[in-house]
């Protein structure tokens, strides 16, 4: 369970997160909703910071390392298995084993064809999926057993986003995603959380919520 | 790179190896020429082959290019025998007690300094009676650790003055060489400078000075300069007597083309006491505590 | 009132007239502390004839020659060698010392061993493990690290930090750091450590005390006396090397090369440990101290041994150092400003910026002795040819460091060209870079000038140099010590300067 009680954070005297009561069971599949600059990133980054042992961490930067290949990104995932000497080796030349897993995972959010490129040569989208593919190796480790993810599936269409958003449901027990499609937020969570000028603004059941009732926190969107 | 050039690349590095290895009972000696310091080690490496034939002990030459590293690896007993200037010389059996000159060259005997300047700055085209018509020019001496291109000439300047030269010349500088320090005066970048006198005669011969340029205006009285010193301990390590057989290899040296390394005409004996003037001067300059 | 008044209105001045970027701000005050420096500055130029030897360098360069191939090809190897070595050794050492970089103590001796010139390294090595390979090694490998600790450190704090959040606590320690860190800082480190290989290919003149015969063994002697086609055939070989350095140093034959040059390092021949307690007693310790039983009168003696060598070479040599420092630091600048659009193919004329990089390559390989030594031959010797050496040589380290950033730049389709375009589009984009370069460039000149001793200049490298000459240790251990305190003081100030500047452009 992960739980924030009466949280304050913010940075360099700015306020971001004020009084905010947050607790996600295991098992829970919530959605974060809100404007952007309400919070939802640095309620996201709290969460994980309370056990990033358990949690697979998906941020809106992607957090990909441009100077390796899409395949290195995704093995980065892999990094909590025994041995550096291992790491090393597949930095270097790649094994099979290795390759093979990342491949599987690859295939899952489409990026099988792109595992030799740079990250820095692949748009936005692919970018994004090959983050995601990291999480979701990373999920393969018995120990974690949730996924946090800012906005992980913005850059591609509603569609593709719910195919994606269905791979992490089943890779993962516990999610937690911010997102900013009110559709997909209301049909693939059981739970939604609506973030507003650092504050909890609503925090309740999906099949409870209506679009308007989102609305409240999403101006414009 | 081939597999070809690979292996050529490690059959050289090999090769270099080979060069550093010293077996135990090796006699290692160091020199450091004042001029002529290219190709050190091959004209050196006859010198050891000679010493080797004559003292029948294995003998390798350690090329060295700073006085300071020479007396260092003397010091350390990492050499066992040097042919030293006269002030690194002196430095080095001040380290090492027990230590002796054993013999000096012909001509360090009554080795010299000559002051040059250049003619057209200062109209001094002569040799002039002494060192006080040099005042307030710029003067350049050679590395600061040379006898003949430092030493000597500092302790004329002080005797002349009695003032340390920097406050005698309007620049002082250190040029590092014998040659650099001819060819510094000769454009006019230093208006005067202290050379050794072979280097002098050796340039002059060769052309490669422009006398018309740079004169000789004074010269110094002879004093000793270079010898060969052997450490203390030698005879404990090569048994005794070590250091006598190598005096009568070193003073037997007569053929040309091993002279010539030197460049030296012969050797004489030498002994400790020839340069207890240097000491005296040295101190009294200040570069000795 | 008043005193808030007075403040609004300095600050409304710089607002208002100086509407510049914290860069050129930061120049500008250096530039004013330079001309407070100035009239401290020995520029004296004097009348020389210097045609005679000037034709001889000149005739030099046009017949190239050396009698002996089988040596230059020696020396060639042992050159590669020995950069290869030095510099791998060094890497490892410095991302060591990076990683604990944050540590003051750290800094402070990354700072001590940096501030010292690989030539001294040597004469202290030379007593401490014999004329040996090894200390020629360590010569070079020493300050190297300390080096490399602080780029590497840089280079670290640059690196995203999300890569690392991502997998924090899902990764082992030394697996999170290669992946997450040091491959984002790949490109930059390898281009560096090329860029330190160079370096090393010039210094390996300082192996030559050591009786390693290299090519800047040779290429001292050489320049020594005189011989000037022996001089320009080992600098054409000096070039070619460092030019092709990206073909036999490549992403392909890098790890053959340091294998090889490793395995074959002769590490312990001719090494002979000295006992280090009977160097520190007896070598290091000053003078007046060296005895069985110090008493009080020997800690008079000391007092006054130390004051005659603060007065006759502490005190000048920290201001001639530091005077000779900032006038080289700003002419760098104004080198740079004038190498970088010669070399870029943003401005120079179709293959004529080839040109401008030949141009770069020579001046960036030219050992500053050589150019300084020229320049002397011309003016006359003063401080004069030891900042135009200087700026000249890292003038030119910088235009190669900044060229991939420069070359680079993506522009709009319908930039500017000429003055404006380099004004306007290039400069602002590639400042922060420039920067810090040259900031960093403060303390590698200071450090250089301690081998231009020859031109007569009293800095503290020239009493360090003479106190090695003379053999007194204990001298050249305290001056030493007084260099990298100037070297950690103007660390400091170069470093608060960036951490300034990049606070502002972020």
């Amino acid at each position: 369970m992960l739980e924030l009680v009466g949280h304050h954070s913010g940075y360099r005297k700015r306020e971001v997160l004020r009084d905010v009561n947050v607790a996600i069971e295991s098992g829970e599949r919530v959605a974060v909703v809100g404007e952007s600059g309400a919070g939802k990133s640095t309620l996201l980054r709290q969460l994980y910071q309370l056990s990033p042992k358990t949690i697979a961490l998906c941020p809106q930067s992607l957090g990909l390392v441009s100077t390796l290949s899409a395949f290195h990104n995704i093995y980065m995932g892999r990094l909590n298995q025994p041995t550096v000497f291992r790491h090393l080796l597949n930095l270097c030349w790649p094994q099979t084993d290795a390759w093979n897993q990342v491949l599987l995972v690859a295939q899952q959010v489409g990026v099988e064809d792109l595992l030799r490129q740079p990250v820095s040569r692949l748009s936005g989208g692919q970018q994004q999926r090959v983050a995601l593919a990291r999480a979701l190796v990373q999920g393969q480790a018995q120990t974690v057993t949730t996924f946090i993810g800012d906005e992980p599936v913005s850059s591609v269409d509603q569609k593709h986003g719910g195919l994606l958003l269905d791979v992490i449901r089943r890779q993962f027990s516990t999610v937690v995603v911010a997102i900013h499609d009110q559709t997909l937020a209301l049909n693939y969570f059981d739970r939604v959380i609506g973030v507003r000028q650092g504050q909890i603004e609503f925090d309740a059941r999906a099949s409870d919520l209506s679009l308007e009732d989102l609305s409240v926190v999403c101006r414009g969107q | 790179m081939n597999a070809r050039h690979r292996i050529f690349f490690l059959l050289i590095v090999l090769g270099c190896l080979g060069s550093f290895t010293v077996s135990a009972a090796t006699l290692v000696f160091t020199a450091i020429p004042d001029q002529d310091e290219s190709r050190l080690k091959s004209r050196f490496s006859t010198v050891a082959a000679y010493l080797r034939e004559q003292l029948s002990i294995d003998v390798q030459y350690l090329p060295v290019k700073s006085y300071a590293a020479a007396v260092t690896a003397f010091k350390n007993g990492q050499v066992q025998l040097a042919w030293f200037g006269g002030l690194s010389g002196v430095r080095a059996r001040l380290r090492v007690p027990g230590s002796k000159a054993i013999a000096q060259g012909y001509e360090d005997q009554f080795f010299k300094t000559y002051f040059i300047a250049n003619i057209e700055q200062t109209k001094l085209k002569q040799p002039v009676a002494n060192l006080l018509g040099l005042k307030g020019l710029t003067f350049t001496f050679g590395s600061k650790g040379s006898t003949s291109g430092r030493l000597m000439p500092e302790f004329y300047i002080r005797e002349t003055f009695g003032a340390p030269p920097n406050k005698v010349f309007s620049r002082v500088g250190f040029s590092g060489d014998h040659s650099r320090t001819i060819a510094l005066v000769e454009s006019g970048a230093f208006q005067a400078g202290a050379v050794n006198y072979k280097v002098w005669e050796d340039a002059v011969a060769n052309g490669s000075v422009a006398t018309e340029k740079v004169s000789v205006v004074w010269r110094t009285p002879p004093y000793p300069d270079y010898q060969w010193t052997i450490r203390g301990d030698a005879d404990k390590h090569f048994g005794d007597g070590f250091s006598i057989k190598v005096t009568a290899a070193l003073l037997a040296m007569s053929e040309p083309s091993l002279l010539q390394a030197f460049p030296r005409q012969s050797f004489v004996p030498a002994s400790n006491a020839d340069y207890e003037v240097i000491e005296t001067i040295a101190k009294s300059v200040g570069l000795i505590d | 009132m008043m005193r808030s008044e007075t403040q609004g209105f300095v600050s409304g001045f710089f607002t208002r007239f100086l509407p510049f970027s914290s860069s050129i701000k930061t120049i500008l005050v250096l530039f004013v502390i330079t001309l407070v420096c100035l009239p401290y500055a020995d520029l004296d130029v004097a009348i020389t004839s210097p045609w005679i030897v000037l034709r001889r360098i000149l005739m030099g360069a046009i017949t190239p020659s050396y009698p002996s191939a089988m040596e230059l090809l020696n020396a060639l190897v042992l050159t590669v060698q020995f950069a290869v070595v030095g510099v791998m050794a060094a890497v490892v050492v410095g991302l060591l010392l990076a990683r604990f970089y944050r540590w003051q103590v750290v800094r402070w001796f990354c700072a001590l061993i940096r501030a010292v010139h690989e030539l001294f390294w040597a004469l202290l090595l030379i007593a401490l493990v014999g004329v040996s390979p090894l200390a020629g090694l360590l010569a070079i490998a020493i300050p190297y690290s300390g080096i490399f600790a602080k780029v590497f450190y840089e280079m670290l704090l640059q690196a995203d930090s999300t890569p690392g959040l991502v997998l924090q606590g899902k990764s082992g320690f030394f697996s999170r750091l290669i992946y997450s860190k040091l491959a984002q800082m790949a490109p930059r480190m390898s281009r560096y450590i090329s860029y330190r290989l160079e370096c090393a290919l010039r210094s390996s003149a300082v192996l030559g005390f050591v009786g390693l015969p290299t090519l800047g063994y040779y290429l001292e002697t050489s320049i020594k006396e005189g011989r000037y086609s022996e001089v320009w055939l080992l600098m054409y070989l000096l070039l070619v090397l460092i030019g092709t350095k990206r073909w036999w140093f490549s992403r392909r034959s890098w790890l053959l090369l340091t294998v090889l040059a490793f395995v074959s390092f002769p590490f312990s021949a001719g090494v002979l440990l000295q006992d280090v307690g009977q160097f520190i007693s007896e070598d290091l310790m000053p003078a007046p101290l060296r005895m069985d039983n110090v008493t009080l009168e020997s800690w008079w003696l000391f007092l006054s041994w130390f004051d005659h060598l603060w007065q006759t070479e502490i005190f000048p040599g920290v201001v001639n150092t530091f005077v000779l420092t900032m006038l080289s630091l700003i002419a760098t600048a104004g080198f740079v400003l004038l190498m970088l659009p010669g070399q870029s193919v943003l401005f120079a004329p179709k293959y004529t910026w080839l040109l401008g990089r030949a141009v770069v390559l020579l001046v960036r390989s030219l050992p500053e002795v050589i150019l300084a030594f020229i320049v002397m031959l011309i003016i006359g010797p003063s401080m004069l040819p030891a900042i135009v050496a200087l700026a000249i040589h890292n003038g030119g380290v910088i235009s190669y460091l900044m060229r991939h950033q420069m070359d680079g730049l993506t522009l709009r389709q319908d930039h500017a060209t000429g003055l404006l375009l380099y004004c306007y589009e290039v400069m602002p984009r590639i400042s922060t870079q420039f920067m810090s370069f040259w900031l960093y460039r403060w303390e590698v000149i200071m450090r250089e000038t301690a081998i231009l001793g020859l031109l007569g200049v009293p800095t503290l490298g020239f009493y360090i140099d003479s106190a090695f000459e003379d053999i007194r240790y204990d001298r050249a251990f305290i001056l030493i010590l007084a260099a990298a305190v100037l070297n950690i003081g103007i660390e400091t100030i170069s470093g608060r300067l960036q951490r300034l500047l990049n606070s502002t452009a972020s």
